[in-house]
């Protein structure tokens, strides 16, 4: 229970809710899934503004795939692109009754740095549209700086991934405790093949703790390189001596720097398999 | 505020606290509607109840997002007096023991077989998956579902 809940709001229009927002300040947030915002429990919320009117829940599929803030996960998993193996990403994060609940617009708003979708959409190269007075498409590493440094009040409104053509193969991989846990590490590998040589690459690691990273040193080894058993060990042990990842309490930084190795071999061999 | 939607095929309009989970709602209204909130943040899965033929868990759905939906609790499926399938195959099976989780489990197995009426094994531990159960490692579980499935193929 929000005990300091005082009253809900439904606005139509984007412009309306970010003028509800401006006006609440940090005594009001967007409600997406509801999710995060319940299990934080926050004493200053007292205004919760739901975006249901707003009409963004869609994937629409055109020269992009435009995904709304609002769609839960479970719409996600109809997205059939890279071979299945978006959907059985999607599959992997949390449960099947959280997936109906959680909102793909939330989960990037809240940007927690262990999070699957984050990761997912990262390597996916995929774009935020939103509005904090203006209309802006940033990447997902510009919305996390912009998060960061931006003091204005915005709101999601749409996702955007590119199409792929049949070249792009994509692996994605989290290590938890159990499944409905949050990741002790993740990472997605996305690769455009030329023939069998990898054209072009994106590996990222993500729960490390900490946002999700560019493993620069393993893309520049495979960059214009057919993949095979050979490069896919050596990659391994390049993802091991330079991963950037950090002790917690959940797991040692030894551990982490071998789990990313791991990880790594595991994603290419799929996609080598693929290729 | 008060807020309307549609309980097991009835509208029902409740006076509810705009911070309230829907959980919370059902549990003053109707003390056994639902059962649980053991973990308060979606992973245990005891809670779930139907909201527009989703299984989703209560504890974690504020009550502001439930107007004019249709929502089903564990009641809407059948009772004791009126088990349903699903119910009749869990006790047939020995599927329950401390009864905890199962009303969160017939919710979402309903769900799957009303979606999929030839669910395979895999597809039956996905819908699992959403439920915590300590008690029966879900071997019984898992048969349950199965023979429910086998008799909706037979036609009884």
């Amino acid at each position: 229970m929000l005990k300091n809940v005082k009253e809900c709001f439904y606005p139509e229009t984007v412009e309306e809710c970010l003028k509800l927002l401006n006006e609440f300040k940090e005594k009001g947030d967007i409600v997406g899934g509801g999710v995060d915002i319940v299990w934080r429990e926050r004493k200053e919320l007292e205004y919760l503004v739901y975006l249901d009117k707003l009409n963004l829940n869609y994937i629409k599929e055109d020269q992009k795939i435009l995904i709304g803030a609002t769609t839960t996960l479970d719409e996600l998993e109809k997205i059939n692109i890279l071979n299945g193996s978006f959907k059985n990403a999607i599959k992997s994060v949390a449960t099947p009754i959280l997936r109906n609940v959680m909102t793909i617009g939330g989960t990037l708003v809240r940007g927690y740095s262990w999070s699957d979708i984050l990761t997912i959409f990262i390597t996916l190269e995929g774009k935020v549209k939103i509005y904090d007075g203006e209309e802006k498409i940033l990447s997902i590493d510009d919305f996390l700086q912009y998060k960061k440094t931006s003091k204005k009040k915005f709101i999601l409104t749409e996702i955007q991934l590119p199409k792929y053509d049949i070249s792009y193969h994509f692996s994605y991989i989290r290590f938890t405790r159990t499944g409905s846990d949050i990741p002790l590490l993740n990472e997605g590998i996305l690769i455009k093949s030329l023939g069998k040589k990898v054209d072009r690459i994106n590996i990222i690691l993500g729960g490390r703790p900490g946002f999700p990273v560019h493993l620069n040193k393993v893309e520049e080894i495979l960059l214009d390189k057919e993949l095979n058993d050979e490069i896919i060990n050596f990659a391994k042990e390049v993802a091991i001596n330079t991963s950037e990842v950090l002790d917690d309490m959940r797991l040692s930084q030894h551990y982490r720097k071998n789990l990313s190795g791991v990880l790594t071999k595991r994603n290419l061999i799929k996609i080598m398999e693929e290729i | 505020m008060i807020i309307n939607f549609i309980l097991n095929g009835e509208e029902v309009n409740y006076d509810a606290y705009p911070g309230e989970t829907l959980f919370e709602l059902l549990r003053r209204y109707h003390h056994y509607e639902v059962k649980g909130n053991n973990c308060k943040s979606g992973e245990c899965g005891a809670c779930t109840i139907l909201v527009d033929d989703k299984p989703i868990p209560s504890c974690t759905y504020l009550v502001g997002k439930v107007i004019g939906k249709k929502v089903i609790t564990i009641k809407g499926i059948g009772d004791i007096d009126n088990p349903d399938l699903i119910q009749k195959s869990f006790v047939e099976e020995g599927a329950i023991q401390c009864g905890y989780c199962i009303p969160g489990i017939i919710i979402s197995v309903e769900n799957l077989i009303r979606k999929n009426p030839n669910p395979t094994k895999e597809e039956i531990k996905e819908t699992l998956s959403s439920h915590i159960c300590r008690c029966t490692g879900y071997v019984q579980q898992i048969e349950a579902v199965e023979k429910v499935v086998q008799k909706i193929k037979e036609g009884k």
